[in-house]
């Protein structure tokens, strides 16, 4: 498994944890951290399945106790079924996650219930250190309580099952070829998102942010022109195929 | 659920084992209510009025004693579904004790601060806190469930008691003798079963309390 830096500056970090090169049935997923200072916050941080890797990895680089916020897009075992090792082992942190999945989250370890907060559907803004982030909704795509994450500081977009492809663990981690990654990106957008329209929705609500790195949970990261290639594309699929 | 031979597994196995012995009882239970209520009706049905007081003997004592031991399987019931989500608990506890162990040992952390090594040292003291309070409450729901399993013993052998000494004492008319003894023969089997499961669960029970006090006593 790969750990890389995707964003520096100064004290303000990405970090990405993935590409698991070990033949399994498991999906591929994308682990992401915010460093700034001391704080750390996970992204989706992964299933029970890649635990061991995912934090042995990170705390290579990071204080494992520092971390003070783990948020979910949303409800699937891939994105959040970690949750229980996490929290033992940084049993202060927050957990962030809509407020319709907290008593579904709960099933993964409902003894961590209390440190859950509710994300109202329109999102909410979360300090951390001298950078803010904001929790965008992203509903309906693919779950029907879901949300994006957007760090203002850095201009960088967590999309979660946004922008995600199944591929293996040999995939380069930036898109490459963006015409070539649309065949990989086409069928999982057209099977796992319900709705065109909460799609535009999402688009047009993430343009203005003007991001200038689009991370999804599976699949590669986009930078430079292709954040805007892959929202043009998004904004004109049409999904909810099979 | 993926099997293995953790003593925390056999706890868990174990315990859904019990259900399914509570859930052969109350068929049972059930079955003997309904030969209540046919043996009340046949009673009607009898001329003698020597039969027809064995009968309702035997329809009243069948029904009270199957009640009391409904009464009684529901909480047995009830303590074991509680059993059963504590087993799973402990199961999810020894599972990240084991993670958090292997992390310990594997290559990876070592590589990282030594602060990382205490947190996850930490987790691991955490999840076998949490083990062990499992193990207690389990120990505690065995004994439970104990109390009620040793009722169910004395009321099925206070029925088997019942129908043994009408067996012995009747003063039945010849046709209806016959009626009885196929009665009492239905009823004698059924008692067998409803003993021989009610006693697996005492059995089932020692096991999980020997195993958890075997476990309890590893992890202080």
């Amino acid at each position: 498994m790969r750990i890389e830096t995707i964003y520096q500056n100064e004290g303000h970090k990405w970090i990405f944890i993935g590409r698991d090169e070990a033949e399994t049935e498991v999906i591929d997923t994308n682990q992401y951290a915010i460093i700034n200072g001391d704080d750390v916050f996970l992204m989706d941080p992964g299933g029970a399945e890649l635990f061991p890797e995912v934090m042995t990895k990170l705390s290579q680089i990071v204080d494992i106790k520092n971390i003070k916020g783990i948020f979910s897009s949303h409800q699937d075992p891939d994105i959040i079924s970690a949750l229980p090792y996490w929290i033992s082992l940084c049993p202060d942190a927050t957990i962030y996650c809509s407020g319709l999945w907290r008593g579904f989250i709960a099933h993964y370890g409902h003894e961590y219930i209390a440190n859950m907060v509710s994300v109202p559907d329109e999102g909410i803004e979360i300090p951390l250190g001298d950078a803010k982030i904001e929790l965008i909704p992203a509903h309906y795509c693919h779950s029907s309580a879901n949300f994006s994450l957007f760090d203002h500081k850095a201009r960088v977009l967590f999309s979660g099952d946004i922008g995600g492809a199944v591929i293996d663990g040999h995939y380069p981690l930036y898109c490459e070829d963006f015409q070539k990654h649309v065949d990989v990106m086409k069928p999982f957008h057209q099977r796992l998102m319900p709705s065109s329209e909460a799609l535009m929705r999402w688009v047009k609500s993430v343009r203005k942010h003007r991001p200038s790195l689009i991370c999804p949970q599976h699949g590669a990261i986009f930078r430079s022109e292709d954040t805007e290639s892959f929202l043009d594309w998004l904004y004109d699929l049409e999904v909810g195929k099979y | 659920m993926e099997e293995n031979n953790t003593p925390s597994y056999t706890i868990y196995k174990k315990s859904t084992s019990l259900r399914e012995l509570a859930n052969t009882i109350r068929n049972i239970l059930n079955f003997l209510q309904e030969i209540a209520l046919n043996t009340a009706i046949n009673s009607n049905n009898n001329s003698s009025s020597t039969d027809v007081s064995v009968y309702q003997v035997i329809a009243d004592e069948i029904k009270k004693n199957s009640d009391k031991m409904i009464e009684q399987l529901d909480e047995v019931d009830s303590l074991v579904n509680r059993l059963i989500n504590t087993a799973l608990d402990q199961l999810r506890y020894n599972q990240r004790v084991e993670t958090f162990e292997k992390i310990l040992i594997g290559r990876a952390i070592t590589e990282g601060s030594a602060s990382n090594r205490e947190q996850v040292k930490k987790a691991i003291y955490g999840a076998r806190l949490e083990l062990l309070a499992a193990f207690k409450d389990i120990k505690k729901k065995v004994t439970s469930t104990s109390r009620h399993q040793s009722k169910l013993l004395a009321l099925n052998e206070k029925l088997w008691l019942t129908v043994t000494s009408l067996k012995i004492e009747n003063n039945l008319t010849n046709n209806t003798n016959v009626f009885f003894h196929q009665l009492s023969s239905v009823l004698d089997k059924q008692n067998e079963d409803l003993n021989t499961n009610i006693i697996n669960i005492g059995k089932g029970l020692i096991e999980i309390s020997e195993i958890s006090k075997h476990q309890e006593r590893s992890l202080v």
